[in-house]
Formats: C-alpha cells, sequence, structure tokens
C-alpha cells in the first residue's frame, strides 16, 4: 500500500532529536577517553566541537527523514514521544555532568 | 570584540529562554487565535535565536575563551569551573537547537487544536520545560566560569 511521505510528524522528530542527544553523550564520553576520536574530530573541522555539532546536525537530519519512511503519526503516543525526549535529554544532562565530574576528581 | 561576542551570546540565550517563556504561557492560557499566533511567532523566533546563539558562542568560544580564557581559569582557584562546568555547558548546550525543533513543530502543527486537545499541551509543555531547565543550567554555569575566571 502506498503511504503519503509525510516527515512532519512527532514521532519521527522526537526520534530524530532523541538519536541525536544521545549521540552527543556519546560523542563526548569517547572523545575524552580516546585521543584518536578527538583527533578525528578536530581533523574534520578544526575544532572537536565545531565537529560535533555538525555530526550532530547530520545525524538529526538523516534519523529524522529515514524514520519518517517507516514511522506513522499517531496521536495516541504523543504524550510517550514528548516523554521519551524528556528523560533522554534529563538522562544526557546528568551522565555529561556526572562524567566531567568524575573526570575531574579522578584527574 | 570578545567582549562583544560575550555579551552578544549571553543576549541571544537569553531572548532564547523567554522565546519558550512566552510559548509556555500563550499554550497555559489556553491558546486560540491571536495567542496561537503568539505562540507560534515566539516558537519561530526562539528556534532562530537558537541557531543563532550557536554561532556566536561557537565564535566566541573557539575565537577567545579557547586561547584566552581558559588558561586563566585552569591555573586560578577554580579550576574545576572549566574542567566541569564549562565542559558539560558546551555539550548540553548541543541538545537545545534539537529542542527548539521540535517545540516548532509542536507548536506550528497542533497549534490549532491546544484548546480542545490535552496531548499537544503536555507535549509542548514537557519539551518546554525541559529546553527552560537546559538554558537555566547554561546560565547558571556561565556565572560559574565567569567566576572562575576573575578568581
Amino acid at each position: 500500500m502506498n503511504r503519503k511521505y509525510n516527515p512532519f510528524q512527532l514521532s519521527s522528530l522526537s526520534l530524530g532529536t532523541s538519536v541525536t542527544i544521545v549521540a552527543i553523550v556519546v560523542m563526548t564520553l569517547v572523545a575524552e577517553l580516546n585521543g584518536g576520536f578527538k583527533g578525528f574530530l578536530t581533523d574534520l573541522s578544526g575544532h572537536h566541537w565545531v565537529s560535533k555539532g555538525l555530526l550532530a546536525s547530520g545525524l538529526f537530519l538523516v534519523t529524522w527523514l529515514a524514520s519518517a519512511l517507516a514511522l506513522r503519526e499517531e496521536p495516541r503516543r504523543m504524550r510517550a514521544w514528548a516523554l521519551v525526549v524528556v528523560g533522554i535529554s534529563l538522562l544526557g544532562v546528568m551522565v555529561i555532568f556526572l562524567f566531567y565530574l568524575a573526570h575531574f576528581l579522578t584527574a | 570584540m570578545d567582549i562583544a561576542l560575550r555579551g552578544l551570546h549571553v543576549a541571544l540565550g537569553e531572548l532564547g529562554l523567554l522565546c519558550i517563556i512566552l510559548v509556555l504561557v500563550e499554550v497555559a492560557w489556553g491558546a486560540s487565535g491571536r495567542g496561537v499566533l503568539r505562540a507560534k511567532i515566539a516558537s519561530l523566533a526562539g528556534t532562530i535565536l537558537s541557531f543563532a546563539h550557536w554561532a556566536v558562542s561557537g565564535l566566541y568560544y573557539v575565537g577567545h575563551y579557547g586561547p584566552e580564557v581558559k588558561p586563566v581559569i585552569k591555573a586560578g582557584s577554580w579550576p574545576w569551573a572549566h574542567a566541569i562546568f564549562m565542559e558539560s555547558k558546551e555539550h548540553v548546550f548541543l541538545f537545545l537547537p534539537f529542542l527548539m525543533i521540535l517545540i516548532l513543530f509542536l507548536v506550528w502543527k497542533y497549534g490549532d487544536r491546544l484548546r480542545e486537545e490535552r496531548e499537544p499541551r503536555f507535549s509542548i509543555f514537557a519539551v518546554g520545560v525541559t529546553a527552560i531547565f537546559v538554558y537555566v543550567l547554561m546560565i547558571t554555569s556561565g556565572f560559574v566560569i565567569s567566576a572562575g575566571y576573575r578568581m
């Protein structure tokens, strides 16, 4: 059955946002623990932080637009999708802060 | 130039925060008609501001903070102001533009149904409050980092 492609739905945008935030957290931790990865990020754009932003933006677009092919608008799940984004954001904040706190205390 | 960039990054951030607050106020007030229009304008302005903020902050961070401010903080009495707060701030900030895009989408797509339907109102509030929380973390961290520079 042909379904009209609609990228403007909460499920795909929420998934894009969530995946991007997870990727930011992972890139942050890996770059601090692995000098090679940090060097790769630096070589990409001249600065590791700029590269993280660019990669995050690219991942957001790809995840959002690609997931819109498979996901459907589900009004009943709107609250659940919003809470996924909230949960991942708050967890991401905590992980990053606690990581740098531990990194500083053990350095 | 660095003072101008630093001031601009603070101003853009706080204006962005104000825009989300405006969105939530309109949604909480049972948005309809002009209220929905105001919420849409505020969400669009907030999203544009978050990207402008990203660009300006990036210029300040790469061009001035890294070479000029960071060494002073690390050599001072509060080295943790950079090691913990700035490192956290620069990475957590990256969540914001994507949260703002999501709020923009929610307000523009479901704005006309906000009065009747609870689900879109809840979603806008949930993501909006999260974005406000992140903005407040940015402001608080910025204060600590600035204090660390002066120590």
